[in-house]
């Protein structure tokens, strides 16, 4: 597989003085699962942000299926194919769990102004709920599919994000700690729902602090400690690497 | 009668008024105090069109609602960058500008001394001059708003905006264009204030600066709040209690300089009690935090 999904050459973005990522070059292949770890304030979340468009870099260029997405807002790399999680969890706690799913269809018939007044959205709406239950009951939220997604328990709303990214239809998912403060039973569940992404053609990179996690999933680690990439490669590679171990012994 | 079929037109105003209202103030959370000027600006359009061109209401009624769309168009942009409080202020700057260009740009406005004489709508070529006739004229174009507003709020449309209030990366996340939804929204609300503006001018038959300052923003806003802030039915029977309930006042027999003042002291009051005890309103499923 030559093919890339995602390339992001020489990002830099600094806050304050501080690079918060310092010249991160990276490659993903398509129905690849890559993991970034390193410690706390490595840079990890930044370089998402970067990918995604909430952040701008100072410098560096990011591509995604060849398509230069350096400067586009985050709305439309999004509609590129690119959904993403976020460490504190997003979520619209006052819609109700399968409104969430709704919510994340792309170009649902009655959300631009005139197709809401004039549209038959309400045939449509039935298909997409369809849609949204199928993925509700992937992730086993279909029997909460009514409540309101605030009254989720926390692995649950994981769960749920995890559905709004696959009912969005993205190819390319970034995963903000998609286990951390998870109980066990539910981490399990998470990581086999990861695993079986590939095969579906979905490409995934995650950040994740839980190091068997990362270990049980990911065909590709990146190493990142103070905003640099210092090391990368497979599992067993990268956790015998002098350098990795020192950054997380430090 | 006469006196309570007025109650009734402007009972119907105000819903147009703070239903469109609620669309951007309650739905998608931008709490604007610039309706008002939209409102006004729909009044003047119409009452200008009838009084230096003799154009029909008819003709009149979309142009009002087309010059509100843009001005609500071109105040968005700017303003929709700004978040919260200063989102508040902006709209506020906006409020007051309008106010002062009524009153200072005489030759055309009329200044603080308005404009007499707008002529009344016709319909088949019979002129609307009775309380009933505008009644139904009121209600009509109140339940086609009210229409217009329920299948956005109902359809796909409507659930970005309630995503949008509660979480705007999130909604952005996910591919909705943040920005492009709040400035829709805007327009569509500004353009329906204009329908309510345009109903007023041609039912007083005169219209002054006075009638949209920005307390007449704020008493719509209050209407929002009160009835329900994301809920139009809440705007309903918010523009029923706000404008119905100070008229009893007359009926208590106290004089009007003192039943004025106990008017806004009851607005006040209402308030008050409402953050205090059921700060979504009467039927809103949304607080202001």
């Amino acid at each position: 597989m030559n093919e890339i999904i995602l390339e992001c050459r020489n990002l830099i973005k600094t806050f304050d003085g501080i690079r918060a990522v310092d010249s991160v070059s990276l490659t993903v292949a398509p129905q690849q699962i890559v993991a970034i770890i390193g410690p706390n304030g490595a840079g990890k979340t930044t370089l998402f942000n970067l990918i995604t468009g909430f952040l701008t870099p100072d410098a560096g260029s990011i591509y995604f299926k060849g398509r230069n997405i350096t400067k586009l807002p985050p709305d439309k790399i999004a509609r590129l194919g690119l959904a993403r999680t976020f460490q504190d969890l997003r979520l619209i706690h006052r819609l109700t769990v399968l409104e969430n799913v709704l919510l994340a269809r792309p170009n649902p018939l009655g959300e631009t102004w005139y197709g809401a007044i004039f549209a038959r959205w309400q045939k449509s709406e039935l298909k997409e709920r369809e849609i949204a239950m199928q993925w509700l009951q992937f992730v086993g939220l279909a029997s909460q599919a009514n409540e309101l997604a605030g009254a989720l328990s926390y692995g649950q709303q994981k769960l749920l994000t995890l559905a709004c990214c696959l009912a969005f239809g993205a190819d390319l998912l970034l995963l903000d700690e998609p286990v951390s403060g998870v109980a066990p039973a539910t981490i399990e569940q998470l990581v086999d729902y990861i695993r079986q992404l590939p095969k579906m053609g979905k490409t995934v990179v995650f950040i994740e602090h839980n190091l068997e996690v990362v270990k049980q999933l990911a065909d590709w680690v990146v190493v990142m400690d103070e905003g640099k990439v210092i090391s990368e490669g497979k599992w067993d590679v990268v956790s015998q690497d002098a350098k990795v171990l020192e950054a997380y012994l430090a | 009668m006469e006196y309570l079929l007025h109650i009734f037109i402007l009972i119907g105003i105000y819903i147009i008024a703070a239903a469109s209202l609620n669309l951007v103030a309650g739905y998608t959370g931008l709490l604007s105090v610039a309706h008002a000027a939209f409102y006004g600006v729909g009044a003047y359009v119409v009452a200008l069109m009838g009084l230096k061109l003799g154009v029909s209401f008819w003709i009149s009624l979309p142009c009002a609602m087309l010059v509100a769309a843009l001005l609500g168009a071109i105040v968005a942009m700017p303003s929709l960058r700004l978040h919260d409080d200063y989102f508040v202020l902006a709209t506020f700057g906006l409020q007051v500008i309008a106010t002062s260009v009524m009153n200072n740009w005489v030759e055309f406005t009329g200044g603080p001394l308005g404009l007499p004489g707008i002529p009344q709508p016709t319909l088949f070529g019979i002129t609307l001059s009775a309380h009933w006739q505008m009644l139904l004229l009121v209600w009509m174009l109140a339940a086609l708003s009210f229409w217009v507003l329920c299948r956005l709020v109902r359809a796909p449309f409507g659930r970005v905006l309630r995503a949008i209030r509660e979480d705007e990366v999130f909604s952005q996340s996910f591919g909705k264009s943040v920005t492009g939804f709040k400035v829709k929204v805007f327009v569509i609300s500004a353009a329906l204030a204009a329908v309510a503006g345009s109903l007023y001018a041609v039912y007083i038959t005169f219209i002054d600066p006075t009638s949209f300052t920005v307390q007449e923003s704020i008493f719509m806003l209050a209407i929002v709040i009160v009835g329900g802030a994301g809920n139009l039915w809440g705007s309903v029977i918010g523009a029923v209690v706000l404008v119905a309930l100070p008229e009893l006042l007359r009926f208590v027999g106290l004089p009007s300089a003192i039943a004025a003042n106990v008017r806004q002291i009851l607005y006040g009051s209402l308030l008050v009690v409402m953050m205090l005890w059921r700060p979504q309103g009467l039927l809103g499923e949304y607080r202001f935090d």
